[in-house]
């Protein structure tokens, strides 16, 4: 576990050195991309979601969708105008 | 105050004013709530006379217009932050345990510590008014609310009380999250619990996901204020960033206000129409409905600030998609009254008439739902009638119903009726005749201290002030009424209006252990209930048999000196920060007010020390009706709930930058400012930290000491390294680089979200020297890990955060 | 009596929804009233028959039939309203901003060739505790303005300070007015006369006093004192 973790942050760090081949969006969306999966990763193994009981996993799910739902919101407002 | 507590002479009780400063026992929480919050009615009541009085004929002067704006905005703050909730509070700390059939709260003493905290902040905001209380209006718009427009003390102090109250009102919430889904009395499914519970639960959850939005919003002002830094006070931030930030939380937090009192209505209406609510699960289903939305309609306080059709056209639907819930809601209570047998006691009458009121503040929101209209009618009094209808009509009548309604449960006497009636009669009508004239003044602008003559604004104003003095004068009669029964009214029996919650099932007053034995629910719903002696077996028994004693319950009615301390001590330590004198010569920001911040982190120290040490136990139930979180223990609920909170604060603060961001025409590009290896070593650091945490866990869990202090002190080795990178980094910006927050948004940006994570890291690293402490003494290792574990899931969280920090800041 | 466009776009939209608030309001509250009144607890009578108890639960109560049939009538309603809203603002912020011509006697605003004259529009500045209007000729004027009658009249309001809140009363138009943004709202007046113009967010202490007047001129006498200003 802890190998993968230090090892997605190592791609990021080499992400970051290559970033001016990459256009830009897509850097951004890997980047954010890669801490979403070490986020997840951290709640599931160290947090021990996982092996929790499935009503907190669920709370827990739930509320990070209504959280998107409400960013999705933001998002529209900055760039739609 | 001291006059409610002859009903407890049952029990023995300690000296008084020891006993209220230091009860944790929800009844007494509740009724110090309830006291408080009527005070603060008064006040901010008062206010409100006093301006009407200033607004009821044109170019008046009663009031000149700094003191006016100061009097409209600690009117609007006290009145939705220190009354509304803290009332519906009072009565959720009284009733809802006995109505679920538990014994108390969850964690007594954070109960006290919320009451306290509020009680102080409630101090601050008053106090306030000593160095020129906030004047923008509650709502604190930006950039106004900037050191260079507002270089006045009065606003940080009134920011420190905003800044208290939201964490009274966190601890609480996760305290009766808690509760609600981890101690109902066996057989007490959710489904069965009453309306008004459910309302507050939903409630709860609203204030969990929308408070740390405005205490994010206000820490924001406050190091702008304090520091420097540029959040509102830049273009790229500054209006339209506090506009989205505040109403983000602004638009539940109505709702909040709003919901104790709809599930009061509720539960009052069936209780004197003598059937069942009709289609409870509906308006249950319909106020899960309305908190959901609520989250997603507040760009309809920002109609005409530009942000185009898109949003705004979406934002009309979801704004009115979101009064489809309340209607089912009304028409739910309103066929309740068919085929019913209604007697119109004042509780009825108020719950009733708190409907119809509504009804008609709901229609009106629908209005300001339109963009088109919107652009008519924002700022105007028809907003203010709007939600003044809602908030007094619907809020403050259906609390009042509540106040009638358990005011014979609380106290164990009655109220006079016909008293009690004719306050109904004369509140409404006075009521209307101050609230209707106000759509009609759909020309006059808000928050103006006085208006010219040839605008006829004029009578419709003095109607309005009439009004107000009918309304306000009829309170007269609800609080002699409720004083003077309380001292001779006749006993009312435990329950005067054959109700069929569980509460009505206790003596009146309530003893101080609640229920003798807590009631079983069968599957057909029936249940045993009252201080007899047949109980079917297999229900929940007391350990302790001895009733009226009180000395045996020394752990339910338990008393803590650490609430009121901790209070106390945040009160001075947030109080330190925001008296401080402008800076000198060049007033930019504010300075520290040392003294005081000492003082209160001194006392905050021994306070949390005196709580942690302090023996007091909570008796958990043995059987208890805990669906869905069977399975998982109270604290450990409690912290994931809190972590959620935490999400959406830290959600908001990297919204922020990304807000300012997508703002400014020009950026730091990547690695220009910092540097991505020392970025790449802090995160290396904090993963390897939360596998120190892990490995401690995993050596609490079989007992290992040496291997639990091992990990312990590696996980706060690795924080401490994390903090020193960052602090050779800052020193290094912000001399070489002369990056400080004097340069604009990146460096605001990136010192508050770090700055903020890692005050978070240093709360993670006093917490293991905590730990570490223990261990030592021997705890942990014997199947009592459970701190660690908890611990843990904080530690991991604040990791979870810099995982996306990293990228964030250094990468993009 | 029709003073704008923007005025009678608003009126008709207020108009409808009064009646349907009307018409909702009167029916929920004589349907409480004769409730209320026709189920009166009467000594007489007794509890109705699932009255609850203590000692047992309430039965639950009630057809989701009923509240699908409010949900769908409310939703009708509420669509009726959304869809004139929506057809209400389209008109008062068209995709492409009118081009903002001295349009004399021309009362659409979308007729944009005018005899060859340029359209510059008016800018707005809102500071504490004053309003700035900028002509296309750069003259300013603080807390005043004039345009003559039946024209497109188009503003660009900005702040110079804080957030400001531009309102024509009777037009019942308004915009804000926050630093660093311009909102951009238009007009045709139709009368003659005076217009009072106030600040509709509280922006300090002074705010009272932020007023400012819109002065309709007939179409001739524009365009004298706008000639004579050059």
């Amino acid at each position: 576990m802890f190998a993968i973790l230090v090892g997605g942050t190592d791609i990021e760090f080499n992400l970051a050195t290559l970033q001016a081949t990459i256009p830009y969006g897509y850097y951004v969306s890997i980047l954010l991309g890669l801490a979403g999966l070490k986020a997840i990763l951290i709640a599931m193994f160290y947090q021990h979601l996982k092996y929790e009981p499935r009503s907190l996993s669920s709370w827990v799910i739930i509320g990070l969708v209504i959280a998107s739902l409400l960013m999705s919101l933001s998002f529209i407002q900055l760039h739609a105008h | 105050m001291a006059a409610q507590s002859d009903h407890m002479s049952q029990d023995i009780f300690p000296p008084r004013v020891r006993r209220w400063l230091f009860t944790t026992n929800h009844k007494e929480v509740g009724i110090l709530y309830l006291v408080t919050a009527l005070f603060f009615f008064v006040a901010a009541g008062l206010l409100a006379l006093t301006m009407r009085t200033q607004l009821s004929v044109p170019d008046n002067n009663v009031l000149n217009e700094g003191l006016y704006n100061q009097f409209v905005t600690v009117h609007g703050l006290l009145m939705i932050f220190w009354v509304l909730s803290p009332f519906a509070f009072g009565f959720a700390n009284y009733i809802i345990p006995l109505q679920i059939g538990a014994r108390d709260l969850a964690f007594p003493r954070l109960n006290a510590m919320s009451y306290w905290f509020y009680l102080f902040s409630g101090v601050a905001i008053i106090m306030s008014f000593i160095f020129g209380a906030p004047d923008l209006g509650w709502t604190l718009y930006s950039p106004q609310t900037a050191f260079q427009f507002t270089p006045t003390i009065g606003l940080n102090v009134g920011a420190a009380a905003l800044i208290l109250i939201t964490v009274s009102i966190t601890m609480s919430s996760v305290n009766f999250l808690v509760t609600m889904f981890k101690m109902r009395a066996p057989g007490m499914k959710l489904r069965n619990v009453p309306v008004f519970p459910w309302a507050i639960l939903v409630t709860i959850f609203m204030m969990l996901y929308a408070f740390p939005s405005f205490l994010a919003a206000v820490l924001l002002l406050y190091v702008d204020r304090a520091f420097g830094t540029f959040y509102f006070s830049s273009i790229q931030g500054g209006a339209l960033l506090w506009d989205n930030v505040f109403w983000f939380f602004g638009h539940p937090e109505v709702y909040i206000v709003l919901f104790p009192a709809i599930g009061l209505i509720a539960d009052v209406i069936p209780t004197f129409t003598r059937r069942p609510l009709y289609g409870s699960k509906y308006v249950i289903g319909s106020m899960i409905a309305a908190a959901v939305i609520s989250f997603i309609v507040w760009g309809h306080h920002m109609f005409v600030t530009g942000i185009g059709l898109t949003s705004t056209k979406l934002y009309t639907v979801t704004t009115i998609a979101v009064s489809l819930p309340f209607d089912v809601m009304v028409i739910a209570m309103i066929e309740t009254l068919i085929k019913a047998r209604i007697k119109l006691k004042a509780a009825a009458l108020f719950a009733l008439g708190a409907i119809a009121l509504f009804v008609i503040g709901g229609i009106t929101g629908v209005y300001l739902a339109s963009v088109a209209l919107d652009h008519a009618l924002r700022g105007t009094y028809f907003v203010v009638a709007h939600f003044h209808y809602i908030m007094v009509g619907g809020s403050i009548m259906g609390l009042i119903a509540g106040l009638y309604y358990w005011f014979p449960k609380i106290t164990g006497r009655m109220y006079n009726e016909t008293v009690a009636k004719i306050h109904f009669v004369v509140s409404f009508i006075g009521f209307n005749i101050l609230y209707f004239p106000m759509f009609l003044l759909l020309d006059m602008p808000r928050r103006i201290q006085t208006y010219a003559p040839d605008t006829g604004w004029g009578p419709l104003n003095s109607l309005a002030t009439l009004g107000g003095f009918i309304f306000g004068g009829a309170q007269v009669l609800l609080f002699l009424n409720l004083f003077l029964s309380q001292r001779r009214g006749p006993p009312s029996g435990p329950n005067p209006w054959d109700g069929w919650t569980l509460e009505w099932s206790l003596p009146s007053p309530v003893p101080a252990h609640d229920f003798d034995t807590i009631p079983t629910i069968a599957e057909d719903g029936t249940y045993r209930f009252g201080n007899g002696s047949n109980y079917p077996n297999g229900s929940a028994h007391l350990e302790h048999s001895k009733v009226g004693n009180g000395l045996s319950y020394s752990h339910l009615e338990g008393m803590s000196p650490w609430p009121i301390v901790m209070a106390f001590a945040a009160f001075l330590f947030f109080l330190g920060l925001s008296i401080g004198q402008p800076t000198s010569p060049n007033p930019v920001s504010f300075k520290p007010f040392w003294p005081l911040i000492a003082d209160g982190a001194i006392l905050g120290v021994i306070s949390l020390y005196g709580y942690s040490r302090e023996k007091f136990s909570v008796h958990e139930e043995s059987r208890v009706e805990s669906w869905p979180f069977r399975e998982v223990p109270n604290v450990k609920l409690g912290i994931w709930t809190f972590l959620g909170a935490e999400v959406i604060f830290f959600g908001v603060l990297i919204g922020a930058y990304f807000f300012v961001r997508t703002n400014s025409a020009t950026w730091p590009g990547v690695g220009e400012l910092f540097s991505i290896r020392n970025g790449f070593a802090m995160t290396l650091v904090l993963l390897t930290s939360s596998l120190t945490a892990i490995m401690a866990l995993a050596s609490a869990k079989i007992g290992s000491r040496n291997g639990l202090i091992a990990g312990l002190l590696a996980t706060f080795g690795l924080g401490a390294s994390f903090l020193y990178i960052k602090a050779t980094e800052w020193i290094e910006l912000g001399t070489h680089g002369v990056f400080n927050v004097a340069n604009g948004l990146p460096a605001t940006s990136y010192f508050i979200t770090t700055g903020t994570h890692g005050v978070h890291v240093v709360a993670g690293m006093c917490m293991t020297v905590y730990l570490l402490v223990n261990t030592v003494r021997g705890r942990y290792i014997k199947g009592d890990y459970h701190a660690i574990e908890h611990f843990g899931l904080y530690w991991h969280f604040v990791d979870i955060v810099w995982v996306f920090l990293f990228p964030l800041f250094y990468l993009i | 009596m029709a003073v704008s466009n923007t005025q009678v776009i608003f009126d008709n939209l207020y108009g409808i929804f009064t009646d349907l608030a009307i018409v909702v309001g009167v029916i929920v509250f004589a349907l409480m009233a004769y409730l209320i009144v026709r189920y009166r607890a009467k000594k007489s009578s007794n509890d109705p028959e699932d009255t609850p108890r203590l000692g047992r639960l309430p039965t639950s109560r009630g057809h989701g039939r009923n509240v699908v049939i409010t949900v769908t009538l409310s939703t009708f309603l509420l669509a009726v309203l959304i869809v004139t809203s929506f057809a209400a603002v389209d008109i008062l912020f068209p995709n492409s901003p009118p081009n903002a011509t001295w349009c004399y006697g021309i009362p659409a605003y979308n007729q944009t060739t005018v005899t060859g004259q340029s359209c510059p529009r008016l800018d707005v500045t809102g500071h504490q505790f004053y309003w700035v209007f900028r002509y296309p000729n750069n003259h300013t004027y603080q807390n005043f303005f004039r345009v003559p009658v039946n024209t497109t009249v188009v503003l660009d309001v900005t702040s110079a300070d804080v957030f400001h809140d531009f309102g024509i009363i009777q037009f019942k138009i308004k915009t804000d007015a926050i630093k660093g943004r311009t909102n951009t709202i238009w007009f045709i007046p139709y009368k003659v006369q005076n217009y009072t113009i106030q600040c509709f967010e509280l922006c300090g202490t002074g705010h009272v006093g932020m007023i400012a007047t819109l002065d309709v001129m007939n179409v001739t006498s524009f365009q004298q004192w706008y000639g004579s200003t050059k």
